[in-house]
């Protein structure tokens, strides 16, 4: 009696009920990451480290917003612009933000500190994509529909018509070069204080008929970086490009295997953040690249889909912003809902 | 850093954002346990014991906007369950050296789903009686804990796990019959599922009382 006893105390003692080799499905919360909550559809996004702040383009509701990012990300101002603004620039002290519109010929220039409107100037584009700085008193701008690009004095409030092929900007204020990502190479412009002038050296042509998403300018490095995809989808583009600044040679490609949306780069050049556009099983991942290697160092999941222009690094290299379309959201009717982005901040691996 | 951090549970959809106090309190299960004590290897006195913890414990505790509050906070489990115990002790001079192993198996799902996880933890004690009123002790145990499901059968993540503890004892002897003693435990290892709270020591107050000596 007291073997059998023994025998099955030891029996539940030592069996297979003590092993636990079942895995929960993990999967995260809306609350699992920083989110600023703003359910709106932006077309470009710019940080100024002097103002400690994100400024985003509001497509849909004409409208510029300026996030103060030192704390608790917060809307902290707000104002009008003209119709359907589609892209920003910041001057070189931080002080002054450009906004090309795509609904109305004008360009607003802000001041970064309390958004109030400086200047409106009319120009001869319609559809404007882009626009950047050459200097503090000079724009360069481009339009979807008008291949050539003109520039617009701030002081003067002249316009000229350059010969550069219209596409996405990305100016070396210091070589006084402009970088133009069009639908099917990266060109390259010289500034003469008046005039732009096509450098002899033009990159290889992409292969494809490409819709440029994001361009991004190296100056440490010297390298531009270009987020791109087919136009028609006839073929999977799965890299980031990059090309060397001097001679516009291939400096690399970085396998994310989806289009690029959107880039970040380290002042340093050495950390490559890209935001890709397919989603894997968990969800949607910024990748970090070694500049060096080419080769991937960390992964960052975001909260949503992301979306083009829509990633920023701080000059500390603490924090990453990103934009991003919570699909919970898009749970209605209403519209414009099926693209309500907001700002998420994640600390990044230093 | 003032960053904004919110926690599981935090969320700012949730009444105060989910940042307050859940309070549950009451009598918790009762063990019945029915022991036998018996001799084996000719000299070691070997207690066993069997019994059940029984589901008078109250599960259904709300905070206070009237949610019910999760089951791993809750009073009582809502199931009963069978314990088994075997412990046996030798006396070495003012020594006494002993050791047991307890344990829990859950039988299944409680009124709202939850099931907890199997329980078994294996303890040695040291201790020291340095006269009628004074004893001390050291103790070493490991409690292993399979997870817990919710929702008839979705695995819950944040519990099970195994861990190894230290714990000093003091008591004295306040009559024959009721002891008062203090213990002092600390982690020695844990390897805990995904990411769980864990004090770096726990102090207990507490007391025994024999019924019947």
């Amino acid at each position: 009696m007291k073997n059998i006893v023994l025998i099955i105390l030891l029996t539940l003692f030592s069996c297979s009920l003590y092993q636990d080799d079942d895995e929960p499905d993990i999967f995260f919360q809306f609350s699992d990451f920083e989110i600023l909550e703003l359910g709106k559809s932006f077309s470009d996004m710019i940080i100024s480290d002097v103002q400690n702040a994100i400024y985003l383009s509001d497509y849909n509701n004409n409208s510029l917003l300026k996030i103060n990012t030192q704390n608790s990300l917060l809307v902290e101002q707000h104002t009008f612009v003209g119709s359907h603004p589609i892209a920003l620039d910041i001057n070189s002290d931080e002080s002054i933000i450009a906004i090309a519109h795509e609904g109305e010929s004008s360009i607003l220039i802000l001041n970064s500190q309390d958004l109030e409107i400086l200047n409106s100037f009319s120009v001869s584009l319609m559809n404007m994509n882009d626009l950047a700085f050459i200097n503090d008193t000079t724009l360069i701008i481009s339009s979807k529909t008008d291949p050539s690009c003109i520039t617009l004095n701030l002081i003067s409030g002249e316009e000229t018509t350059q010969s550069v092929l219209n596409g996405e900007l990305a100016m070396d204020r210091e070589g006084q070069i402009l970088y133009v990502a069009t639908s099917s190479s990266l060109k390259k412009y010289n500034w003469d204080g008046l005039r732009l002038n096509q450098d002899p050296n033009i990159s290889d042509p992409y292969g494809f008929v490409g819709d440029i998403h994001h361009i991004v300018y190296n100056a440490q490095k010297n390298i531009v970086f270009i987020c791109l995809s087919t136009e028609d989808n006839s073929l999977k583009v799965e890299h980031l490009y990059s090309y060397h600044g001097d001679d516009m040679t291939f400096a690399g490609k970085y396998q994310i295997q989806s289009p690029g949306l959107s880039t970040a780069i380290s002042q340093n050049g050495e950390r490559v953040f890209v935001a890709p556009t397919d989603a894997d099983e968990v969800g949607v991942f910024v990748i970090e690249f070694s500049q060096n290697t080419k080769l991937e160092k960390n992964y960052y999941l975001s909260a949503g889909n992301l979306t083009a222009r829509g990633i920023a690094l701080d000059s500390d290299e603490e924090n990453l912003y990103l934009l991003v379309n919570i699909p919970g959201d898009d749970d209605s009717f209403e519209p414009y809902n099926d693209h309500s982005y907001d700002l998420q901040r994640i600390q990044i691996n230093n | 850093m003032n960053q904004k951090v919110l926690f599981r549970g935090q969320n700012p959809n949730l009444y105060n954002g989910g940042k307050y106090f859940r309070e549950s309190y009451g009598l918790g299960d009762v063990l019945l346990q029915t022991r036998i004590q018996r001799t084996f290897f000719s000299e070691i006195p070997i207690v066993l014991g069997i019994g059940v913890k029984l589901s008078n414990g109250k599960i259904n505790m709300t905070d206070e906007f009237g949610e019910r509050i999760s089951d791993n906070l809750q009073v009582g489990t809502g199931t009963v369950d069978p314990i088994f115990s075997i412990y046996s002790s030798q006396d070495i001079k003012k020594l006494v050296l002993s050791g047991g192993i307890f344990t829990r198996i859950s039988t299944g799902e409680n009124i709202y789903g939850y099931k907890y996880g199997n329980e078994i933890q294996t303890l040695i004690n040291l201790d020291y009686i340095e006269n009628h009123l004074l004893y001390g002790g050291l103790q070493v145990s490991h409690l292993l804990s399979t997870r817990d499901y919710y929702e008839y059968g979705k695995i819950s993540r944040d519990r099970g796990g195994e861990s190894y503890f230290l714990t000093g004892k003091i008591g004295t002897k306040a009559t024959d019959n009721l002891d008062f003693e203090m213990t002092l435990q600390m982690p020695l290892h844990q390897n805990l599922n995904e990411s769980q709270l864990v004090s770096p020591f726990i102090i207990q107050f507490g007391s025994l009382y024999r019924f019947g000596t």
